[in-house]
């Protein structure tokens, strides 16, 4: 099997761009974006999936003048050296989303399922996992991301539902929350959680044309971040802003805390399963793209036998913060920096260079 | 070939990480059902904290009694992961909280403070935010857990939780748990409030914790102090489960006084928490006879926090429906033309017992409606409200109630007619 996928559709579009963008929602980031936004926290994920939509918009235009990968894009608007440096920025991108989620994953299961187990034990089984679903490739992974969506949003919409005798309206109020002046910034620096977008460009061959990619980008990332936002609205109400802040895992705070009677309590074991699995493919989905950049790179026949020895990589590198604290203020600066130039400055470079030939092709043609 | 070898991987993975690591069967955990903290008696700067734990044998078996599905044992420590250490050591199970009903606080160390309490509470995974919390009302949460021996609802943890669920039928007590009073503690926007709770005097020695006030024909009273009478009992003094009745106020996480069983309905009212119940109040007419009523709020109540020049204007706007249960004087209420004088009665009480409740919650610093979340709307951000100390303008503002009353039904009777003499 080569690294060249099949042809892919919307659903497997949409499944892939929530895959990567939306299991941040069961990690700390419901908290960070409260504690940013306070009572307008919710507006946070919703800006925050603006820009990489307009960007993949602008970069599919570009592509349409210069059909291809990214990869073959890159070569001819920025040349081979450009290429190249684009290309090993998106490798250390969703490498270091892959290690980043790995390690959250892992702490969260020692935080509430499995407390006793040794943790390089849960890095290296999830890492095997992940490894394993690399193996059987990315429409493999999608499409079985794409029967256990719905379960999973299904899932995520239940819990906020039960929770409305928990309520309080008044939790959002002020509804500035920390000022627009705060909240509206906040949403665009946020834009880099949304950076593995740009996997539907780099995968581009493998879909069916360019409005299958469009409508992938669009209604993946916008179903994701109404998603996000209805959860951190749902967080705002249950938990005030100062106790909200505090919580590491707001997503199974907020599953604990579901109580209608007493036949209907204790289902935070169920949603467990749910983000672990989520996890487990997001991890995955961020290890396969960074191997398919690498052998696209390199011009390997395969993926595959690199898939063990970047696992131990990832896993090693996942273990290297010392605490947890770490790891999540570490996740908050990478995604407010680091993948927000994956968002806002490549394809900007890449929109305008596309322009610019266009521009010197047309008067090349007006002279002939 | 390679598909078998495939599955044959996914299945020792999926074996591998189905929680082996760490699991215990049921019969090798203590599950802990009642949890309470006192301030040690003995030694100085440690808590006597109280553990009521599950005997399931005993609950399985045929003819269980009370004494017998749990055991209750209190160890002297330096704090909570002190006492789930030794805990260990003095059962032959590995104890388990995350079955823990009610945590129950001991009058003296809810007045001395909770901090070191109720950080450590949150941030263990095995507490949860739906975990009843109750106050002891003048006694110790050891003798409270000791005291309890209920006779229908024989297992504790199933006693609580009936207990507080039931809260709404009378709204004397609330429902308090770990979730709303950890929020309240961190917000500023309201005084932390918990159920009171107490264990039953003699008869002869209880009393109202406030006279009827007329026209309020019924007295009030806090836990403990509920007028119960003396069953047959050859080891005398009363025999019955604790009582939960009325509420514990604290600022910041400090107790600084309760409320009643009749305040904290009042409470409830402000707060649209207040389903139904029952008022007996003077007759308008003849006032030694009395009109009962069962009212419920008609719509959610309208709070309103205004801050003009640093101080703080309150209003509360409540719609109460009733309907006529009892009417001794004989005199037909029922009709257009003596109706309004009972919803005149009825309004006026509540709104004299409201003020003076809020005034009484004023003087303790304690915002137990929550006006602080109205008054938010004031600021334009919330780094600007937490920068203010609302406790302070809560006490020093103006508070207006309005209560209209409207009776609606009038039970079987639509038409008292008079005795004939």
């Amino acid at each position: 099997m080569s690294y060249h996928t099949g042809k892919m559709g919307v659903a497997a579009g949409i499944s892939l761009v929530f895959l990567i963008t939306f299991p941040y929602i069961f990690l700390t980031t419901p908290a960070q974006t409260v504690a940013i936004g306070a009572g307008l926290a919710w507006l946070i994920p919703l800006i925050s999936g603006g820009p990489p939509i307009v960007m993949i918009l602008g970069m599919l235009y570009a592509m349409k003048m210069f059909p291809g990968d990214l990869y073959t894009v890159c070569r001819k608007l920025i040349g081979r050296v450009g290429a190249w440096a684009v290309a090993v920025y998106y490798i250390t991108m969703f490498f270091c989303d892959g290690v980043l989620l790995l390690r959250q994953f892992a702490e969260n299961t020692l935080l509430t399922a499995l407390p006793s187990i040794e943790f390089s034990l849960v890095i290296a089984i999830y890492i095997a996992v992940a490894g394993l679903l690399c193996y059987a490739g990315i429409e493999a992974i999608v499409r079985a991301n794409y029967i256990i969506m719905p379960f999973g949003i299904f899932g995520l919409t239940l819990v906020l539902l039960l929770l409305a005798p928990f309520y309080n309206i008044y939790n959002i109020l002020p509804w500035q929350g920390t000022g627009l002046e705060n909240v509206i910034p906040a949403g665009f620096l946020f834009a880099g959680a949304q950076v593995g977008i740009f996997a539907l460009v780099i995968l581009a061959p493998s879909f069916q044309d360019k409005r299958t990619v469009r409508t992938a980008a669009i209604f993946g990332v916008g179903m994701s971040a109404v998603l996000k936002s209805m959860t951190v609205l749902v967080f705002s109400l249950v938990f005030n802003t100062v106790v909200a802040k505090e919580k590491v895992l707001p997503f199974f705070e907020m599953a604990r805390l579901v109580y209608l009677s007493r036949y209907l309590q204790r289902i935070e074991a169920l949603f467990i399963i749910l983000w672990v699995i989520l996890g487990v493919m997001a991890i995955a989905i961020n290890f396969y793209m960074g191997l398919y950049l690498i052998t696209r790179l390199l011009k390997l026949p395969t993926m595959r036998p690199l898939i063990p020895i970047t696992g131990i990589i990832l896993a090693e590198t996942a273990m290297i913060p010392p605490d947890i604290t770490t790891v999540i203020v570490l996740d908050e600066l990478i995604i407010t920096t680091y993948f927000n130039v994956g968002v806002y400055v490549i394809p900007t470079m890449l929109i305008i260079a596309a322009l610019l030939k266009k521009k010197k092709r047309g008067a090349t043609q007006c002279a002939g | 070939m390679r598909r078998i070898i495939f599955a044959v991987v996914l299945i020792i993975s999926a074996i591998i990480t189905s929680g082996c690591f760490g699991a215990r069967e049921v019969d090798e955990v203590a599950y802990v059902l009642v949890m309470g903290f006192d301030k040690s008696k003995v030694q100085e700067g440690k808590y006597d904290i109280t553990f009521q734990i599950a005997a399931p044998r005993a609950i399985a078996g045929e003819g269980a009694k009370g004494e017998d599905v749990s055991k209750v044992l209190t160890l002297t420590t330096e704090n909570l992961t002190e006492a789930r250490t030794l805990l260990n050591s003095v059962g032959s199970r590995s104890p388990i909280w995350s079955h823990i009903k009610v945590i129950v606080i001991g009058d003296e160390l809810a007045h001395q403070g909770l901090e070191n309490i109720i950080g450590p509470i949150n941030r263990f995974r095995e507490f949860r935010g739906s975990m009843y919390i109750v106050v002891v009302n003048g006694d110790t949460a050891q003798n409270f857990i000791r005291k309890n021996k209920p006779k229908i609802d024989i297992i504790p943890s199933r006693y609580y939780e009936t207990m507080m669920l039931s809260s709404s039928e009378t709204s004397y007590y609330p429902q308090s748990n770990l979730h709303h009073f950890y929020s309240n503690l961190k917000s500023g926007s309201a005084a932390p409030l918990a159920a009171l709770g107490g264990v039953p005097v003699d008869v002869q020695a209880s009393k109202p914790s406030e006279k009827k006030n007329p026209p309020n024909k019924a007295d009030s009273y806090k836990a403990g102090n509920i007028p119960q009478v003396q069953q047959d009992n050859k080891e005398g003094g009363a025999d019955s489960p604790v009582e939960i009745l009325g509420t514990a106020v604290f600022h910041r996480d400090k107790m600084v006084g309760s409320l009643n069983g009749q305040e904290t309905r009042l409470l409830a009212i402000l707060n649209g928490d207040f389903k139904r119940g029952f008022l007996s109040v003077d007759d308008p007419l003849e006032p030694k006879k009395n009109v009962n009523v069962i009212m419920r709020l008609g719509r959610n109540p309208k709070l309103s926090a205004s801050i003009i020049d640093g101080k703080a204007y309150l209003r509360a706007k409540i719609f109460i429906e009733g309907e006529l249960t009892s009417v001794t004087s004989g005199i037909n209420y029922e009709d257009n033309e003596y109706r309004p004088l009972v919803e005149q009665q009825i309004s006026l009480l509540i709104k004299r017992d409201i003020i003076d409740m809020l005034i009484k919650t004023q003087g303790m610093k304690a915002d137990i409606a929550g006006f602080g979340y109205h008054a938010r709307s004031n600021f334009r951000t919330l780094d600007d409200f937490m920068n203010t100390d609302w406790d302070e303008i809560y006490s020093q503002a103006e508070i207006a109630v309005e209560v209209e009353t409207r009776i609606r039904r009038t039970g079987l009777i639509w038409r008292t007619m008079p005795i004939s003499e």
